[in-house]
């Protein structure tokens, strides 16, 4: 009894008691948060695991069905291709059951060359179209809905290295209604390596930066419309937008981003009859000859600085014989959100047989940045013209603003609404207000 | 019978015992919570690294490595030829899949779509004859990339097939430490 009066009443049994049971709690406490912890990561790893699983067996099995629709095809235009594929048979059969074949035993870059690949000729057409309405307040002119370009975008594999690009365009003349049909560019192209690619037919020419990032499709571009300064031949344009011939094009350092670009083609004519691109026949024996530099720096990503040179003598019946001379300069930069380029062009034409000097000047700058689907935008543009030249002198002052809203409305439609002011010299300045839907198809 | 002195020293004595299991217990038993969360870690690392994605070529490319601006470079079209102008064919797992959407956040700060766009613009401007290839699964990544010379390609690391070359990515190999592509 004295032992268990001592156990009941002795301080320090009391608090060793508390103690101990304090300890004990404290002890089962921390192991029920440590293995709540763990257990919860485990069970969001395997419901995350779950969750990925079942997603992707569903976009497999989507995948796999519209594929055995395509092999079907590719196996009937496999047949008809015939004798040219049986000489690649046996190294893709060897290939396909982990056998290396012979020919790329040895580690050397010839083995791959080798196993040349025969590629049937595979078409792709993509579709670019625009409608729209405008108004403005130029005397005579009427509020107008409008049709733009219909570009059927055409591209075809022949083989690895040989591919051919049309576009071509079937649009409405402004003042007659008519509709034209013509292939805007058609090119065959053949990919040699990564410092020459050339180009063979009617391109772009590579005078600036414009004029090759943004060719027929209002799609592709921010605006509702291109530069004054890089308007189409047909529409007003003062630069050789379009030419016949040969264009190289290359990298000459990919550590650098530096690029090149040479061409060498028709020229144009500036004849007031028939067609301002030289599609067919030279009207000298004269060639037009473009030289480009670019670069593409890595330590910024999305920006591309350069400059060119055009040379071209132009002997247009009806027209002053003029030596062309365009010296373009651009500084872009572009990411998913942000644009904002900038180019600067002076043309300059020297009639034959005199000493007249005419420089036109160009330049137009445009920002714009996205918020969402909304992309609002900003332009300024410039050209000048003098009284003097022999070929445009009926362009004369031509500059103002733009500014507009482009909306998403996914990834192959967008709507355009523009305001803008053109201002020239001696006549009264335009406004213009423009609605535009653009889409692939 | 026992000495009261004996009695009194009791508690502290019963005490110490207690207190020394205790301790003893309480250290067994964060030494066992230790172990399981090792276990647990070790298991996750396990996890990480077979989700790691591999860069596979042809098993006939000479080329070992490539630098990620390299890489960058190929994954938007800037680069097409491998050293001996055979053409890359460049090809990637399908849209919507998590390896194809971690190789072009990591690679390139893109999704999906503005990889798609940029593709698009490339083939627009002539720059590209075709997009690149969009493969459905792993079995189809590794027999593409198995019988096409210039391939290039990307499969997760517990898809990898014996008959695969796995290119280093800035000098690391995958299951290295400081491989940066998972």
């Amino acid at each position: 009894m004295d032992f268990m009066r001592l156990g009941t009443n002795n301080k320090g049994t009391i608090s060793l008691f508390k103690r101990t049971k304090r300890a004990g709690f404290r002890c089962r406490l921390l192991v029920v948060i440590i293995l709540g912890i763990l257990l919860t990561d485990r069970a969001a790893g395997q419901q995350s695991d779950q969750t990925i699983d079942a997603e992707t067996v569903k976009a497999l099995l989507q995948r796999v069905q519209s594929l055995e629709a395509e092999v079907s095809a590719l196996k009937a235009q496999a047949h008809d291709a015939g004798a040219t594929t049986p000489a690649a048979a046996p190294e893709t059969t060897a290939a396909t059951h982990g056998e290396k074949p012979s020919v790329v035993d040895e580690p050397d870059s010839h083995s791959m060359a080798g196993m040349a690949e025969t590629v049937a000729p595979r078409l792709r057409l993509r579709g670019y179209g625009d409608v729209g309405w405008n108004v403005n307040d130029r005397k005579g002119d009427t509020n107008s809905f409008a049709l733009g370009q219909l570009n059927l975008f055409l591209t075809s594999q022949l083989t690895n290295k040989v591919s051919f690009l049309a576009e071509t365009i079937i649009e409405a003349d402004k003042g007659t209604n008519e509709f034209g049909i013509e292939p805007e560019r058609l090119m065959l192209v053949y990919n040699a390596s990564d410092w020459l690619n050339l180009s063979f037919g009617r391109y772009h020419t590579g005078i600036g930066y414009y004029n090759t990032a943004y060719h027929h499709s209002a799609l592709m571009q921010t605006t509702l419309g291109r530069p004054f300064l890089f308007a189409f031949e047909d529409q007003g344009g003062i630069l050789p937008v379009h030419n016949v011939g040969v264009s190289a094009s290359g990298t000459i350092s990919s550590k650098y981003g530096f690029h090149y670009i040479a061409e060498i083609g028709n020229g144009r004519s500036v004849r007031k009859d028939g067609s301002l691109v030289q599609n067919v026949t030279d009207e000298n024996n004269g060639k037009a000859f473009n030289l480009a530099f670019f670069m593409r720096p890595s330590w910024l990503g999305g920006s591309q600085f350069g400059f060119s040179a055009y040379h071209d003598h132009l002997t247009s019946p009806g027209a002053t014989k003029t030596k062309e001379n365009i010296f373009s300069a651009h500084f872009v930069y572009q990411n998913t959100r942000f644009e904002f380029l900038n180019e600067a062009v002076l043309m300059r034409h020297s009639p034959d047989n005199s000493n007249l000097t005419v420089n036109i000047p160009g330049f137009y700058s445009q920002i714009s940045r996205r918020w969402g689907n909304y992309r609002p935008y900003f332009r300024y543009e410039y050209v000048k013209v003098p009284s003097r030249d022999p070929l445009f002198a009926d362009v004369g002052l031509l500059h103002g603003p733009r500014i507009g809203l482009r909306y998403d409305l996914n990834e192959f439609s967008a709507f355009k609404l523009e305001y803008n002011r053109s201002m020239r010299q001696g006549l009264n300045a335009v406004n213009f207000l423009g609605t535009q839907l653009s889409f692939a198809f | 019978m026992p000495s009261i002195s004996w009695a009194r020293n009791f508690p502290s004595r019963f005490e110490g015992t207690i207190l020394t299991t205790t301790k003893k217990v309480r250290g067994f038993i964060a030494c066992a919570i230790a172990l399981l969360g090792l276990l647990e870690r070790s298991q996750a690392a396990t996890a990480d690294v077979s989700h790691e994605i591999a860069v596979v070529v042809n098993g006939g490319n000479p080329v070992d490595g490539l630098s990620a601006p390299e890489l960058r470079r190929i994954l938007l079209g800037e680069r097409r030829f491998w050293r001996g102008n055979v053409q890359i064919k460049l090809a990637l797992p399908h849209a919507g899949s998590p390896e194809r959407d971690r190789v072009l956040a990591t690679l390139l700060g893109m999704n999906t779509s503005e990889f798609a766009r940029h593709w698009r613009d490339k083939v627009f401007r002539g720059e590209a004859p075709d997009e690149p290839l969009s493969l459905p699964s792993a079995g189809s990544i590794s027999r593409y990339t198995s019988e096409t010379p210039g391939a290039l390609t990307f499969i997760e690391r517990k898809n990898l097939g014996r008959e695969l070359k796995v290119l280093k990515l800035d000098g690391k190999a995958p299951g290295e430490p400081g491989y940066f592509l998972k």
